[in-house]
């Protein structure tokens, strides 16, 4: 029974840690692909320039927020609040 | 392994896995965290001192759950710890605060209000359903210790 309490409680920190480490802070995996845009705030001051939405996106806190838009395209948008002003 | 301890087991391991995903992904972009805590409606050393003890907090009932001694109490406070976090929301949602972002680390932060709250409600009958089961494991002990 002791083994089995330590198995699980080993496969939980294992499951906790290991997707959180996998999933946290990192591009797509396919930012690659992803088409590299200029970005711009509400004041339609330039932010970043020629980065792809994956990394414009680390720019903001999560939020349901707009928080950058692309220049050429108004549909392509990152939600959040801008991290750095 | 009887059913009663299969269900026990995984209250644990969700609870474990939550929290450590939780605290883990905070850690890891911490700067975003910090960012999402100044906006919260406290004070600024109150927020600066809850940005360290809530990953602290949550790695700490992690790792208390993964030990036999400690695991029924660490259920215990992860419910209450739960139940906190599902007030809190629950005055977000009635705009007793006004609009501000969630302080959630990783997938956890895509995650509207309302689905947080559905999330947060799905753990604390989580940790209700262990502290059940846990309580009649307790008392079908102690009558079979007095039966003996």
């Amino acid at each position: 029974m002791k083994k089995i309490t330590l198995l699980f409680a080993f496969a939980a920190v294992l499951t906790g840690v290991g997707s959180a480490v996998a999933t946290t802070g990192k591009p797509s995996a396919d930012a690659s692909a992803e088409p590299y845009r200029n970005w711009i705030n509400w004041n339609d001051e330039l932010v970043l320039v020629n980065v792809p939405k994956s990394i414009a996106e680390q720019h903001c806190a999560p939020s349901i927020e707009v928080c950058l838009r692309a220049q050429d395209n108004v549909y392509v948008y990152t939600t959040g609040y801008m991290l750095y002003k | 392994m009887k059913a009663r301890d299969m269900v026990l087991h995984a209250c644990y391991f969700l609870f474990i896995s939550m929290f450590l995903y939780a605290a883990v992904s905070k850690l890891m972009t911490f700067q975003v965290f910090v960012v999402q805590m100044q906006r919260q409606p406290f004070s600024d050393a109150y927020g600066q001192f809850l940005t360290w003890v809530i990953p602290l907090v949550e790695i700490l009932l992690a790792l208390m759950m993964t030990v036999n001694s400690f695991r029924k109490l660490a259920l215990y406070l992860s419910t209450s710890l739960m139940i906190c976090f599902t007030g809190y929301i629950i005055l977000v949602q009635l705009r007793f605060y006004g609009k501000i972002p969630c302080s959630c680390g990783g997938a956890i932060a895509k995650l509207s209000w309302t689905e947080h709250l559905l999330f947060n409600l799905l753990f604390i009958a989580i940790g209700f359903a262990g502290i059940y089961i846990e309580q009649r494991a307790e008392l079908l002990e102690k009558s079979f210790k007095l039966a003996k």
